[in-house]
């Protein structure tokens, strides 16, 4: 109920952009062109979804998603792991993922594309450079930040370190890998729409492009509200699935 | 006999480049089957000798002896419960996956915690928190439990009924417990026996007859903390 009553809030201010919007297409001070009506966007956003284009290029884009993200996160989740247990090794690595963390994804694509032509490769690569560090600094701040005093706990149960990764640390680490998770899906986002400006022929970011070229501007602006609209929905399944696995969580900061 | 004995144990710790003494030449035996009290204030070394006895330390020179097998347990100030498990999870938390289930329940009704089994510690008061530590280390049914200050944090009235709390499952259980506290009428309450430690070592030992009548404002009892406050130098 309660949430409902917040999502009625919220709904407030986006007729409220709608509105100014509509009035202001109505004074007809700039052409249709640059910007056209509200109505005029929503018969084309109806339009393709009908002819599948939208969804199309949603599934296209969201499969580069899924598959950079997870290379990202298997990667960052192992390497967390070589930090978190054997300690003394990375100082030999360290300063070399510091420059590749400092490197926009999007500078590489001219390289990526040489490299690997513009198939769906340059793209993933792009993704998963995208996504690994935000996820990387999260799974080892929530690894390596354990609570000391909790790991004496398993100490004085004799714990193995295995023992202690599994039962105290991971666990301890599951919130921390989850902002980790959904830093990284905005990022990967971010850049795919970037890559699919740059060197593609589907997706979202192409489809834009390809309005742009067109000259069809309620096209890109149907494509821009579309990606809005798609964080929105990843934010929530997320908030969804924190609840879910942390209900202490929940428990806890919906006390403060 | 069953006993823990401590040989000419040494320990400090290296703070800014200067060296902290902290443990001297601390030599004692303990009953494994009592209530065992180690009384100090402040620094004085009380917390680190439970931590070297635990193995979470190891000591600059020395040695411990416990009897063989012995099945060690401890508490500490705060309940260090896993704040993603709830209250019966934290409790079977060190169990093997096939613990009987009947003797988990008994302990819980024990301590006091019917009916708060699927609570979050984050839910619990700072006193149910620290039955729930209780019960996660009897259920491990050590012969010997190690307790660094376990009431301190909580208040008064919760204090003094966790005592008695303790004094009667010790009855239930047949577990020795090595309990580090500054409280005097803690120690008096519950202590067979009382070390009281100052500057690192054994300062003096009392041993509290079994029939002792436990009124902490009997003659007997003030008698017994004149004569601790004099050996720490307290006046």
């Amino acid at each position: 109920m309660a949430n409902l009553r917040r999502i009625s809030k919220s709904l407030w201010a986006f007729l409220f952009v709608l509105l100014v919007w509509q009035i202001v297409t109505s004074l007809h001070i700039w052409s249709s062109y640059v910007l056209p009506a509200p109505v005029k966007v929503w018969e084309t956003f109806l339009i393709m979804l009908k002819r599948g284009e939208l969804l199309e290029a949603l599934w296209v884009s969201a499969r580069r998603v899924a598959i950079g993200f997870s290379l990202a996160f298997v990667l960052a989740f192992l390497v967390s792991l070589v930090h978190i247990l054997l300690p003394p090794l990375s100082p030999y690595y360290d300063k070399l993922l510091n420059i590749f963390r400092h490197i926009p994804p999007l500078s590489l694509v001219p390289l990526l594309i040489l490299w690997f032509g513009i198939g769906e490769t340059p793209k993933i690569i792009v993704i998963l450079l995208a996504s690994f560090f935000p996820m990387l600094l999260n799974i080892d701040a929530g690894l390596a930040g354990c609570d000391q005093k909790l790991l004496e706990v398993g100490r004085i149960l004799h714990f193995t370190p295995a023992q202690q990764l599994k039962k105290i640390m991971l666990p301890y680490a599951i919130p921390n890998i989850l902002v980790g998770m959904r830093i990284g899906i905005g990022y990967s986002l971010r850049a795919i729409i970037g890559a699919e400006m740059i060197a593609a022929s589907s997706g979202l970011g192409y489809l834009i492009l390809d309005a742009q070229t067109m000259s069809r501007t309620d096209k890109a602006i149907v494509g821009i509200i579309f990606i809005g609209l798609l964080g929105l929905a990843i934010d929530y399944l997320f908030e969804l699935g924190m609840r879910y696995f942390l209900p202490y969580y929940h428990e806890v900061t919906s006390h403060v | 006999m069953s006993e823990l004995i401590i040989n000419a144990l040494n320990k400090s710790y290296t703070i800014d480049k200067e060296k902290h003494v902290v443990l001297r030449e601390l030599s004692l035996s303990v009953d494994c089957q009592n209530i065992t009290i180690v009384l100090g204030k402040s620094g004085c070394g009380k917390t680190t000798l439970l931590r070297l006895i635990s193995g979470l330390e190891k000591p600059d020179s020395g040695t411990i002896t416990t009897p063989p097998a012995l099945k060690l347990g401890m508490m500490f100030q705060e309940a260090r419960l896993m704040p993603w498990l709830t209250c019966y999870q934290n409790i079977v938390f060190g169990l093997p996956p096939h613990f009987n289930q009947a003797k988990i329940t008994e302990l819980i009704k024990t301590v006091g915690l019917t009916g708060f089994e699927e609570a979050y510690p984050a839910r619990l008061s700072g006193g149910m928190q620290q039955r729930t530590a209780l019960a996660r280390t009897l259920a491990l049914e050590s012969q010997l439990i190690l307790m660094d200050e376990p009431f301190a944090a909580l208040d008064y009235f919760t204090r003094v009924s966790m005592q008695q709390e303790l004094l009667r499952i010790k009855k239930l259980a047949s577990t020795g417990i090595i309990f580090v506290t500054h409280n005097i009428d803690e120690a008096l309450t519950l202590g067979d026996s009382i070390l009281v430690m100052s500057q690192g070592t054994i300062a003096k030992k009392i041993i509290l007859p079994a029939n002792q009548n436990r009124d902490i404002l009997s003659a007997p009892f003030i008698a017994y903390k004149r004569a601790i406050l004099a050996s720490m130098q307290i006046h």
